[in-house]
């Protein structure tokens, strides 16, 4: 049983693992505003001051400031960054919308003095190419503005 | 008692995996989750304890290791 085991281990060990999230934050932030603006449930949202518990065994916290926090890690099953990227600027641009929503999202975090950020995830076995931001995506989150932070590493 | 098992910036090493009874890339992907909806910078360090708590530099609980995995 021990072999199986180490194999499997192995494997997973070269398996490439990536994704991508999408927040704002800021102390005026609106949860439910940003939900129905993009069309999206959140991974994780409060509001500044609220009490939440981020999951069974995590203790309840209290919002430092209001976040809407959306993850791609088990909405998108790809092991492409761009992938996860591409979901994560059809919230903010969907298809025919004309930056119509683009400028509503704007309007607000002009309005209530949000940032927004984005994050990349990937890991992947030694011998593996890091992945690039595309900059198609770059561009596009430039607009909005959301900064771009990445988590590279190999294993 | 919990004990601290990690305290610094950047990602924690494997020790620190297997530490807490998970793959490496478990935990890059649990404490980049934890920190984002957190909002933390990547940068930002963290401290992680020997039952999955994660806490911001000030000591405030920000989520467990376990409930991203």
């Amino acid at each position: 049983m021990a072999i199986p085991s180490a194999i499997s281990m192995m494997k997973s060990e070269n398996t490439i693992r990536t994704f991508a999230t999408l927040r704002f934050a800021g102390d005026a932030l609106d949860p439910d505003e940003i939900s129905r603006v993009v069309k999206e449930t959140p991974t994780r949202a409060y509001k500044k001051g609220q009490r939440y518990r981020p999951g069974p065994r995590g203790p309840e916290i209290t919002g430092k400031t209001g976040v809407w926090y959306f993850s791609t890690k088990r909405k998108i099953p790809s092991k492409d960054l761009a992938d996860h990227l591409d979901a994560l600027v059809r919230l903010l641009f969907p298809f025919g919308d004309q930056d119509r929503r683009l400028k509503e999202i704007r309007d607000i975090m002009k309005r209530e003095n949000l940032q927004a950020h984005v994050t990349c995830f990937w890991r992947g076995p030694s011998d593996a190419n890091q992945p690039s931001i595309p900059s198609v995506v770059s561009g596009a989150l430039h607009r909005l503005p959301a900064d771009i932070e990445v988590d590279f590493a190999t294993e | 008692m919990a004990r601290v098992i990690w305290n610094q910036r950047g990602n924690p090493p494997k020790y620190v995996s297997n530490k807490l009874g998970i793959q490496h890339w478990q935990l890059g992907e649990a404490i980049h989750e934890i920190k984002a909806a957190g909002n933390l910078r990547a940068t930002d360090g963290v401290v992680i304890y020997d039952d999955g708590t994660v806490t911001d530099d000030h000591g405030d609980p920000i989520g467990n290791i376990y409930d991203e995995i």
